[in-house]
């Protein structure tokens, strides 16, 4: 009798067997997904992958939740419908900031100011070091070099470690990469990005509050720790 | 050198490429391995540019066995055999060196016999072998860490500092 037990549903209620799911399998899960979301835009890296276009740390609210866990999202959105609202805010500016970072992208690897820099840079870095152009890109392939770049201005990328083919050339010209975004054709393409990614931000601090908020009233009133169990910190000490 | 954590690590971000995990089953996975240390995907990242760049990787077979064991309720466990022949294939592949390090040859040095007691057979045979090989050796153990951070005539890092770091 699929609708009276649809009817029904309204007037069960929730236990805090039903609690600790949505806590261990959505609403922490979601969190801690957020906080990761949030450090990266607040230090506008956008974490932007030109191979196999993509943001790495920011996903629609559904792909933070393990895919057996989803059912779970859904009957906690069942029982709190005001969410799918913020969650829908959320995923639209995950989208925009996805589309404004690959129209950057592409707007500074058609830049001329940008292949101009590439070949100068690389060929000083290169008689300075004896070292090949290649060199400074490792295994990416020479029609990749320009995106590597875009990809690290695009995402404000910081100082690099040693252990990156790339930090040779990045870390010694990257104040001038960096200032490419102020160019012409380039400049409306990184404000949009990060008009883009201040709207994510908003959206990301206003679902995070409102999950915290939820979750503490469920675990006051279900008496449901937010977290059952602390786990060993070291890894090892098994 | 990879002591338990970072070898760990190192197996899990494998597994997961491997089996194409999506966003969510990574994080469930990594966070459980990493247990309360931050590792956001970004330095998941950085870790694998980390093993892909290094020539070499090292570690014991204490702490081959003590990672392969995996905890009874964590997240990998309940794939423990495809963890498994997907770790063993890797370790196979040449890249990482397993060597070997008898007691005998361990406590034949009287100070190894106290780091045994004081710190258990895998840290005493990992630091034995980050000494003779002279080289880096990555790990999550704040207390072998700080053991060894000053004098030592080996490389010690914390592993999730040693990747924020551009030195």
């Amino acid at each position: 009798m699929p609708t009276k037990s649809r009817t029904s549903q309204k007037n069960r209620s929730v236990g805090p067997n039903i609690v600790r799911a949505w806590f261990d399998t959505v609403l922490n899960p979601l969190l801690s997904e957020l906080a990761e979301e949030r450090r990266e835009l607040l230090a506008e890296n956008w974490t932007w992958r030109f191979c196999r276009p993509r943001l790495l740390s920011m996903v629609p609210v559904r792909e933070c939740i393990v895919a057996e866990a989803r059912d779970n999202l859904d009957q906690f959105l069942t029982f709190h419908p005001e969410f799918r609202r913020f969650i829908d805010r959320h995923d639209r500016h995950v989208d925009s900031l996805f589309q404004t970072c690959r129209s950057f992208h592409r707007a500074l690897t058609e830049s001329e100011v940008l292949q101009e820099a590439y070949h100068r840079t690389t060929a000083e870095l290169s008689q300075r070091t004896g070292r090949s152009v290649s060199d400074f890109f490792g295994a990416e392939p020479p029609e990749n070099h320009l995106d590597v770049l875009a990809e690290y201005i695009v995402n404000r990328a910081a100082k690099l470690p040693h252990y990156y083919a790339t930090a040779p050339l990045w870390n010694e010209y990257s104040e001038e990469f960096l200032r490419m975004r102020e160019s012409a054709g380039v400049r409306p393409h990184w404000e949009a990005t990060r008009t883009a990614g201040a709207e994510l931000r908003r959206a990301v601090d206003d679902l995070s509050a409102h999950l915290k908020a939820t979750r503490d009233d469920l675990s006051l009133e279900y008496d449901v720790p937010f977290v059952f169990q602390i786990s060993p910190v070291e890894p090892k000490r098994r | 050198m990879l002591d338990t954590g970072p070898l760990l690590t190192y197996l899990a971000v494998h597994y997961l490429d491997q089996t194409e995990a999506d966003t969510a089953r990574r994080s469930a996975v990594v966070q459980d391995v990493r247990r309360g240390s931050r590792f956001a995907k970004a330095e998941q990242e950085r870790f694998q540019v980390l093993l892909d760049r290094s020539e070499h990787l090292l570690t014991t077979p204490h702490a081959l066995c003590e990672v392969l064991k995996l905890r009874e309720h964590s997240v990998l466990s309940q794939d423990r055999e495809r963890f498994c022949r997907i770790s063993l294939k890797l370790l196979m592949d040449g890249k990482l060196k397993e060597v070997s390090c008898p007691l005998r040859e361990l406590c034949a040095d009287e100070a190894y016999g106290e780091l045994i007691c004081r710190f258990g057979l895998t840290d005493a045979a990992v630091v034995y072998l980050a000494e003779n090989e002279r080289c880096l050796l990555l790990t999550d153990d704040r207390k072998l860490y700080s053991t060894y951070t000053s004098g030592a005539v080996f490389e010690i890092r914390l592993l999730h500092e040693y990747l924020r770091s551009t030195e």
